[in-house]
């Protein structure tokens, strides 16, 4: 039993300083291996059973869990933990109106319907598709940014309008197409982002 | 909820307490002091105690050194990392105290007639 609290204890130490700084990592481990070992020790030259000391050990460790990982967040660089959060929501961000002018393409091209797109959805979901695309240029080159950002609201809003003909919901849809074209023009221009455009 | 730079946590102050009176010393007899020293029934947890030594240290209260590796390897364990209470500390250890000791003081002062009838 002692030998699996310590193999638990092991891993677990290995696992929360994963991936951080050799210097951090390996005085931690070492350090919890000199306290595993000093607490056996001691607790068997007190005459204490074998499994009492692996509880305790067991204790110890899974008590002290929540304080590990909050250690392990303190030692990481947190300004390079939310740079990477930021970008990964910008490349979210970044592919919805390209999606939506996608999913509309595919409709109004009729690769993406079994048909039950007439013409004026059609036309609609191309007219939307072709604004959208305009827009997003519009937001990379910076001009007129308020007039493309309109482009993409409207362009995603219309055929939404069209199809669903529920306009909190068509609403809802072309305000995030709005901004998440805003935002990644943001992004490129402050030099963030992906040297294409989605 | 964010705490001010400059003050304790109980356990803090109880590491600090404890390893004033021990000198140098490792984690493991830290963890054992404090729990006579509060007659806790367990130790403190392995993350709680290492992440508040390394808070104490990085907070110049506490300084850490790596005991020589020929001494651990004779011993046959693993090497210890040994700590000590700085001058720093043990001011901050006794600003945190004062108070605490200002109290009692103060409760004393406050209560003299309870306790005498209390005694009566």
């Amino acid at each position: 039993m002692t030998a699996l609290v310590l193999a638990f204890a092991r891993a677990w130490v290995r696992l929360y300083t994963r991936g951080l700084p050799a210097a951090v990592r390996d005085a931690r481990r070492s350090e919890l291996e000199s306290d595993l070992w000093e607490q056996r020790h001691e607790e068997a030259a007190r005459g204490r059973r074998p499994a009492a000391t692996a509880l305790r050990l067991l204790g110890r460790a899974v008590r002290g869990a929540p304080a590990d990982l909050a250690w392990r967040f303190e030692q990481r660089d947190r300004g390079a933990v939310v740079r990477r959060l930021r970008a990964a929501g910008r490349h979210g961000w970044t592919g919805f109106p390209a999606f939506v002018a996608l999913a509309y393409l595919t409709v109004a091209t009729g690769l993406g319907t079994t048909g039950a797109a007439g013409p004026p959805e059609k036309l609609a979901m191309g007219a939307g598709a072709a604004a959208i695309l305009c827009g997003m240029a519009g937001l990379w080159r910076g001009s007129r940014r308020v007039a493309a950002a309109w482009l993409v609201c409207l362009g995603a809003l219309v055929p939404a309008l069209v199809i669903a003909h529920t306009a909190p919901l068509a609403l809802l849809w072309a305000m995030l197409a709005g901004r998440s074209a805003v935002r990644r023009s943001d992004a490129l221009r402050a030099g963030h982002g992906p040297s294409a455009p989605a | 909820m964010r705490r001010k730079a400059d003050t304790l946590l109980p356990l803090e102050a109880s590491i600090l307490a404890a390893g004033s009176r021990l000198g140098e010393f490792h984690g493991y007899s830290l963890a054992r002091a404090m729990q006579e020293q509060e007659a806790a029934r367990r130790l403190t947890a392995h993350g709680t105690l290492y992440k508040a030594l390394g808070r104490l240290e990085a907070s110049g209260l506490l300084a850490s050194r790596w005991e020589d590796a020929e001494r651990a390897a004779a011993e046959r364990r693993p090497r210890r990392r040994l700590y000590e209470v700085t001058g720093a500390g043990e001011r901050a250890l006794a600003a945190w105290e004062a108070p605490v000791a200002a109290a009692g003081v103060a409760a004393r002062h406050r209560a003299p007639g309870l306790r005498l009838g209390g005694a009566a």
